[in-house]
């Protein structure tokens, strides 16, 4: 091997001699990483929706305030009570996440909201399965 | 250049394939390297290197600051360990390796050799990874801590469970056994 300056980096050379990262082997690391991204990232999108049941309980306590179930009285809100549009608002992008593709219009009440969302999934599945309809 | 830390931490943010892709890049010869002096056998030094980056990968959000490279190699020892397990060829750290206690740093004072010495040899990459591999177990992972991942002594010693003194000691006694195999002036 010659001669080289120090006897760690004669050492290293040695060991490191024809040593290489396989295309290959890349790619199955890549692999790897994608679905280990992936599955975080699914698991987030399950924490943030709270769950199949969580979502709606949550849209639905939404709807309570706005209803004036819980209102300022009852709930230390310095700002007063969520306006409905804004409910709706929130309702829509938990839709539009659930592939709810058509947007809600601002006359929508929070009830008519809510059920569109719980309907998206499916309105997505069925549209996925026809495509020519 | 993205540094090391600004990669793990875009893989574990954000999910980013790419940035993980370029940190496996970056530390793929030494790491593969490693594994090979500590398994001794390519394959299963292969296998431990998927098992380290799967490992890295699901621990990124866990990462805290420090040394990357660091990180990784105690990463990469750990897999090592476990294959040798589950080839029950696992060989437990022993003291004999070397004169054991902090008061072997004393006499030792960094346990490498002067930085700016020339050393002269007509050993092989073949010899060099032959006399590695004869190495006791604690030896040779030192070494291999030392030279490939290019760790402080106090890592090494945080990584193994040794005291400072042992580690260097091992470096030590290494530094003499393959300076007399490779026939080094």
């Amino acid at each position: 091997m010659g001669e080289k300056n120090g006897f760690e980096d004669f050492i290293r050379r040695g060991l490191e001699d024809g040593v290489v990262l396989e295309p290959g082997r890349l790619a199955s690391i890549e692999a790897l990483a994608a679905a280990e991204a992936a599955r975080r990232g699914s698991s987030g999108r399950f924490r943030f929706r709270l769950g199949a049941w969580g979502g709606p309980t949550l849209a639905a306590a939404c709807l309570a305030v706005v209803c004036g179930v819980w209102g300022p009285s009852n709930l230390s809100c310095r700002r007063g009570a969520v306006p409905e549009s804004a409910v709706v608002q929130a309702i829509g992008l938990l839709a539009a996440n659930d592939g709810e593709e058509d947007g809600f219009s601002g006359s929508l009440s929070a009830a008519d909201a809510l059920l569109a969302w719980m309907d998206a999934p499916y309105k997505a599945a069925l549209s996925a399965s026809s495509p020519g309809d | 250049m993205t540094d090391d830390a600004e990669l793990l931490r875009a893989y574990a943010r954000r999910g980013d394939v790419a940035s993980l892709s370029a940190l496996v890049r970056r530390h793929a010869v030494w790491m593969q390297a490693m594994l090979r002096g500590m398994l001794r056998s390519p394959a299963d030094a292969d296998d431990a290197f998927q098992e380290t980056w799967a490992r890295v990968m699901k621990a990124a959000g866990s990462y805290r600051g420090g040394k990357v490279k660091s990180y990784l190699a105690t990463v990469a020892r750990s897999a090592a360990i476990d294959a040798m397990r589950r080839a029950g060829r696992f060989v437990p750290l022993d003291a004999a390796d070397g004169e054991r206690g902090e008061s072997a740093a004393e006499s030792v004072p960094d346990g490498s050799p002067d930085p700016g010495e020339r050393f002269e040899s007509s050993a092989t990459a073949e010899d060099v990874r032959a006399a590695v591999c004869e190495l006791p177990e604690g030896q040779r992972q030192v070494v291999l801590m030392r030279i490939e991942a290019e760790m402080t002594f106090r890592e090494i010693a945080d990584s193994m469970g040794v005291p400072l003194g042992t580690a260097l000691t091992w470096m030590h006694s290494a530094t003499i056994a393959l300076r007399k195999r490779l026939g080094g002036a």
